[in-house]
């Protein structure tokens, strides 16, 4: 009894102590990010670059993988030789497994949460209930060097592995595993990787990765970074060399990372001179033509041959493999002077647009993203063709953009296509070189990837409908109920609304850093520095805010800590704008401008009325009503008048009296800010002449007073509008009140409703226009 | 037991893909229009969503937006969201009437009004859009009525939600 008052005692008293200090804590939004980013330090500096005892793990793999098209598995064994650069010893190891969450015993199934509606369920919902897919890796050993086992412990999707001797820094060490799993069909139960089945001649494509255990990252940072992958946070890897041996049938065309390394044994002659023709070429040259794609899919190999890739400096492995592949390459030379080889490999299901645009769009992506960071280190750059996803590897990616039976494709199978290709070759920078933490901020590769992706769009089409990065584009999502809307500075796997959160906001932020904050010139250099201090190494966020902050020379804190930490959106207004002009003084200038006031102010209507009515008053009959203040002018100019103005001008100096009969106008603008996230106010003037007059006042106007502002501006001219925003830079989400006077701004409906159903006219043809020239071509033919 | 496995499984099928839009999102905006007393509803729909719900329900190919679109079009999404949003208007169920809709950079936005609204006391929206087929599926609506901002969002759930005005 009495120690529970003692206790109930001292918690009031911290309560209190809580209490005090609130009024105390400081809620500027130009406050410093100190608390929010890591203290610098050896690893890290201060300047956002890496620290002069900045160090980071190597793992080399050995691989040897079988696929087996009959049974649709992989089996494997590597041995992974570990590098421990850091300071630290390390008493065990941490691999990662990601092929367990599609074991069984999953935990990605276990947290997902979800009810069944209304108890019903579709016949296809049904179908995929009863799947009783066995995924998930099968370990048959992890042992030594010399063959002993190796105590080990799986975690889901990480396994311990228990080293015998500890570690010690600058020690390596290796290990071995043999392993196999089934492989998924992608179409039926999804995934990044797995086979899809074409009922023509009964063939696969296989696009495999997360094939092998992989070592989880040891830094700074995490210490281990060995969160559960639960299928959204991607991956988090150490970079290392890789040498890897596939084993498909004989008849499988392999797209890999890495260079091919024994190309005589595995390609023909002709096309082993075809590729060495296409490094030079000025035009992609097929390697494996579609009729010999054709011809080999007619019937099955029972041998099996084993190519080999090597791979420097990258932080993971992938390929694809398949009979039914057609092969297509170019060189693309780099300022450096080096020249990596753009290639695609697709499935004849994939023409006529994947022979026309993939293999180019591969080369110009690694061109301008080169132009944006820096020259692309590896020696490949593939696409291959998977029917319904987009997603990266080192050098290779698999991206979706199927064209109709037919052979025709719709504007948007087309430019999704082409999207998606800068998208995942684009992500070779981030992260693979780049390479950030996934598994903990999917921004730091998907939303700087999309930025720089925005720009290689742009570059390729200007024309082309970038999704991400316009602000406008963002403003739907930023607007909604912030019960919903995570900062973007959230673990990937607690992310609302991922799209908008990772990808969408992120990119649209650094459009506004280079557009409108920091301007291009300044915008280009930092980010330009920041892939530079980091590639091949691990950047964290607090890394790449600090070096765009250091090498622009412009304090961001308040930006990063709006549109990165917070989620408020941006909507500020223009509430009242007032005109004013100077008093010159002058009594003929001033006078005459009372007299014109005077005249001009609203009259009464019952005055009016009386103009006519009241032919004459009795003071205007009868002189003798009259006295002096009837005939007395206040705006006449006396000669008082006139010498109060002289000695007032005498007081003036030259420059003064100038200045003072320039007749400038003096406009005031009250602004607010009303949806919390300050931004630099845009206004644009419009003069009574036609003229217009753009100003730019920085963000920081808002540091004393978050809510509302106020600002005089001076011009000769009279304005007559004044637009906030007018070259949507800055994400208002509303656009209704950046006008003063107010304009009529029509909702989405009511544009819809007055353009007669549809803005764009009526839509509806039967056929598209390549099916309708084919069509019309057939017809002449007749 | 096993029927839950089941919608676990349903996660795998449609949440994966590192960039094509991992995510399913609605944003519905309701206005309440004073001088012509309708209420005037804009859907935003991923176009892609509606192209893969509306065919896996056995509607032909969409083509939503290209030149080729299906003449049916509009008939499949007036049905599909005759039956999955819905607006109760002072506690009584309302015609809608379905407009059109438009097809914008991988957007599909939808038009509904419903006519002779005198007066709003009540309004509740329900929305089973796309529920059923994307685990993560949210909708959004944001209301302006009589000057005043109302949000929510429904999800599988909360499938509806209700503002009441005094």
């Amino acid at each position: 009894m009495k120690k529970e008052f003692v206790i109930f005692i001292s918690l009031i008293l911290i309560l209190n102590g809580l209490f005090a200090q609130e009024g105390g804590i400081n809620e500027n939004d130009f406050r410093q990010l100190k608390q929010e980013l890591a203290t610098p330090n050896v690893y890290r500096t201060a300047s956002g670059a890496p620290g002069h005892e900045y160090y980071q793990q190597k793992a080399d793999y050995q691989i040897s993988v079988i696929l087996d098209d009959e049974k649709q598995t992989l089996k494997g064994e590597e041995t992974i030789t570990y590098k421990n650069n850091s300071p630290d010893v390390l008493t065990y190891l941490w691999v990662q497994l990601d092929q367990n969450m599609r074991a069984k015993d999953s935990e990605t199934k276990a947290i997902a949460t979800n009810s069944i509606n209304n108890g019903r369920m579709d016949a296809k919902n049904l179908k995929k209930l009863h799947n009783d897919f066995d995924g998930g890796f099968k370990l048959d050993y992890v042992k030594d060097a010399s063959g002993a086992d190796l105590p080990y412990v799986v975690n889901k999707t990480m396994m311990r592995v228990d080293l015998p001797k500890a570690l010690k820094p600058g020690a390596s060490y290796s290990f071995r595993i043999k392993w196999w799993y089934n492989i998924n069909n992608r179409i039926k139960i999804g995934g990044r990787s797995g086979f899809e089945h074409f009922e023509e001649g009964d063939n696969l494509v296989y696009t495999i990765a997360q094939f092998f255990p992989r070592m989880a990252v040891y830094n700074d940072v995490e210490g281990w970074q060995n969160k559960q992958f639960l299928g959204r946070g991607e991956f988090t890897l150490p970079f290392g060399d890789y040498k890897v041996n596939i084993t498909a049938p004989a008849d499988h065309i392999i797209g890999s990372t890495g260079t091919l390394q024994n190309a005589s044994s595995v390609l023909t002659k002709e096309q082993q001179a075809r590729l060495k023709t296409a490094k030079t070429a000025s035009e992609p040259v097929l390697i494996v033509t579609q009729e010999e794609a054709e011809a080999a899919e007619k019937q099955k190999a029972t041998k099996t041959k084993t190519w080999i890739f090597h791979a420097t400096n990258v932080r993971d492995f992938a390929f694809a493999s398949s009979r039914k592949f057609i092969w297509d390459a170019i060189g693309v030379k780099l300022d450096d002077g080096s020249t990596t080889m753009a290639m695609s490999f697709y499935p004849k299901e994939g023409n006529p647009l994947w022979g026309q645009y993939s293999t180019r769009v591969v080369a110009h992506t690694v061109k301008s993203y080169s132009k944006h960071t820096f020259d692309y280190p590896y020696p490949v750059a593939i696409s291959v063709h998977s029917k319904w996803n987009g997603m990266e590897y080192p050098m290779i990616c698999f991206n979706y953009g199927r064209p109709e039976p037919d052979g025709t494709y719709s504007e948007r199978t087309k430019n999704g296509m082409i999207g998606v290709i800068i998208h995942e070759v684009g992500h070779n920078f981030f992260p693979m070189i780049i390479n950030s933490d996934e598994r903990q901020w999917t921004w730091m590769d998907e939303g700087l990837n999309s930025f720089v992706q925005s720009m290689a769009e742009s570059e390729w089409d200007s024309e082309f409908p970038t999704r991400r990065g316009p602000p406008a584009k963002i403003v739907d999502y930023m607007k909604g109920d912030k019960g919903n809307i995570s900062p973007i500075m959230t673990n990937s796997e607690s992310i609302f609304q991922f799209g908008n959160n990772a990808y969408g906001k992120p990119a649209t932020a650094l459009v506004i850093l280079r557009e409108t904050i920091l301007g291009r010139e300044l915008f280009d250099y930092a980010f330009t520095e920041y892939c530079n201090r980091w590639m091949f190494k691990h950047p964290t966020p607090a890394d790449f805010f600090r070096t765009m902050e250091d090498a622009s020379g412009t304090d961001l804190d308040w930006f990063w800590r709006g549109w990165f930490y917070g989620t408020e959106h941006v909507d500020l207004s223009i509430d009242n704008m007032i005109w004013f002009r100077l008093d010159t003084k002058n009594p003929d200038v001033e006078k005459g401008l009372l007299k014109t006031e005077k005249e001009n102010e609203p009259r009464f209507i019952g005055t009016i009325r009386n103009d006519t009515a009241i032919p004459k008053t009795e003071v205007e009959r009868d002189p003798n009503a009259n006295d002096f203040y009837s005939k007395y002018d206040p705006f006449e100019v006396s000669v008082l008048d006139i010498e109060a103005y002289e000695k007032y001008l005498a007081k003036l100096d030259d420059e003064e009296k100038a200045l003072i009969n320039m007749g400038y106008n003096y406009y005031q603008v009250e602004f607010s800010n009303l949806g919390g996230l300050p931004m630099p106010i845009i206004v644009e003037f419009t003069f009574s002449d036609g003229s217009k007059e753009k100003q730019y006042i920085p963000a920081e106007v808002w540091r004393f007073n978050a809510e509302s502002v106020s600002k005089v501006f001076v011009f000769k001219k009279e304005v007559t509008i004044v637009s906030m925003d007018p070259y949507l830079e800055t994400a208002d989400v509303d656009v209704s009140n950046n006008n003063w006077p107010r304009m009529i701004q029509k909702s989405r409906f009511e544009v819809y409703k007055s353009s007669k159903y549809g803005r764009r006219g009526a839509v509806s043809e039967t056929e598209n226009k390549m099916q309708k020239a084919k069509r019309a071509e057939e017809k002449a033919a007749e | 037991m096993r029927l839950l496995f089941g919608t676990f499984l349903l996660l795998f099928g449609t949440s994966f893909s590192s960039w094509s839009h991992g995510y399913h999102v609605s944003i519905t905006q309701i206005d309440y229009n004073e001088k012509t007393n309708a209420i005037e509803i804009a859907i935003k729909l991923i176009t892609e969503d509606v192209e893969f719900v509306l065919e896996e329900q056995g509607a032909e190919r969409l083509f939503l937006g290209e030149k080729n679109e299906t003449g049916k079009a509009d008939e499949y999404i007036q049905k599909y969201l005759e039956k999955h949003f819905s607006v109760v208007l002072n506690d009584e169920i309302t015609t809608q009437l379905y407009l059109g809709k438009e097809v914008e950079e991988g957007e599909t936005w939808c038009y509904i009004e419903i006519k002779d609204v005198a007066d709003i006391q009540s309004l509740k929206v329900k929305s089973t859009v796309f529920i059923n087929e994307y685990h993560g599926q949210t909708n959004r609506v944001n209301l302006t009525i009589k000057g005043v901002t109302n949000s929510f969002v429904l999800s599988r759930a909360k499938v509806d939600d209700k503002v009441v005005f005094n």
